[in-house]
């Protein structure tokens, strides 16, 4: 594997990854709030050792299906995210989406802005 | 506000008067960071709520095929035609600076064929599936480089809001208090050591 080249990973029940690990996404099985915390750990803590004790993520981003991604603590999701790398990004599932991406970045907005300002 | 723990003496005034202009130098120039991150953060939200609309719709559209193609076929079938995928996705993350915050930017590189299985056992439906997935995905990347974009640029807004805040409303009227009470006392000492010359001299006088 190349130096600068990261890797991709999904965390979500059987049948909704299955899809993604056609195109070569690492997936990562997770039927749960306590397996999908788990996964986010192992995979976040996946290192690469670049030589002379310097090491860095494997994956860039980890896609977690939102029914998962509700049931992770905002504490968890901070110590995941504490870097700049990896980007842990909420995708719907199969049953569409719940809304809790937009909620995501509404959370964004008031703690940048200091109000929600989409309405 | 409080005046904070100090002597009242000459020096202690000039080093709080040169305290204030440090502060107000900072805080100017945390209030122009703050405008430009939040110029900034509002563009990448905006683009990215838009996008990540259009992505919910798509990968639904396509996780819909693929329900459809696993429908149609056996379970085992299905797993074992996607058991070892033959495609591969890796990703080139450069790191931009922004108002010295760093936000990575992603490009994707895709190599292989994803249709990696024997045509016998599986329906057209799944290979239609998997090209709707591989559709969306470099949409999906973009869509997580802007939103971690966004995220990262709200974190630091906010420290930075609150150290402005923090500035403008404590440090600040803090010093300024201090400032004011130690040349209150400083001219109070003064006048009081004039009235003590003046009695004196009023005395020798009589």
């Amino acid at each position: 594997m190349n130096i600068d080249s990261y890797k991709i990973a999904i965390v979500g029940s059987k049948d909704q990854i299955l899809g993604f690990k056609a195109l070569g996404i690492t997936a990562t099985i997770a039927n749960n709030g306590e397996e999908a915390r788990s996964a986010l750990f192992k995979l976040n803590n996946e290192i690469i050792k670049l030589g002379e004790g310097e090491t860095r993520k494997k994956y860039a981003i980890i896609f977690i299906l939102e029914d998962l991604a509700t049931q992770i603590t905002k504490e968890d999701y901070k110590k995941l995210t504490k870097e700049a790398l990896p980007a842990i990004i909420p995708i719907p599932g199969i049953q569409g989406t719940k809304g809790y991406g937009l909620t995501r970045m509404k959370k964004m907005v008031e703690q940048a802005v200091g109000s929600d300002i989409f309405g | 506000m409080a005046k904070l723990n100090v002597n009242p003496t000459r020096m202690e005034l000039l080093n709080l008067k040169k305290q204030i202009k440090t502060a107000q130098r900072g805080h100017k120039l945390l209030r122009d960071k703050q405008d430009g991150l939040m110029q900034k953060f509002m563009e990448i939200i905006r683009e990215a709520r838009d996008l990540r609309k259009k992505v919910e719709e798509k990968l639904q559209a396509a996780f819909k095929n693929f329900m459809q193609a696993s429908a149609m076929m056996y379970p085992e079938v299905l797993e074992n035609a996607l058991l070892y995928p033959s495609a591969e996705v890796s990703l080139e993350v450069e790191t931009k600076n922004v108002m010295s915050v760093h936000i990575p930017h992603f490009t994707l590189k895709q190599k292989g064929n994803i249709l990696n299985y024997g045509y016998l056992q599986t329906s057209g439906e799944l290979d239609m599936a998997l090209e709707a997935f591989q559709e969306v995905l470099p949409l999906l990347i973009q869509l997580a480089e802007i939103e971690r974009q966004a995220e990262r640029l709200a974190e630091e807004t906010e420290k930075t809001r609150r150290r402005v805040n923090a500035l403008e409303h404590m440090l600040l009227p803090n010093l300024e208090e201090t400032v004011k009470f130690i040349s209150m006392k400083l001219s109070e000492a003064e006048r009081s050591a004039i009235t003590g010359v003046m009695r004196i001299k009023a005395g020798m006088e009589d």
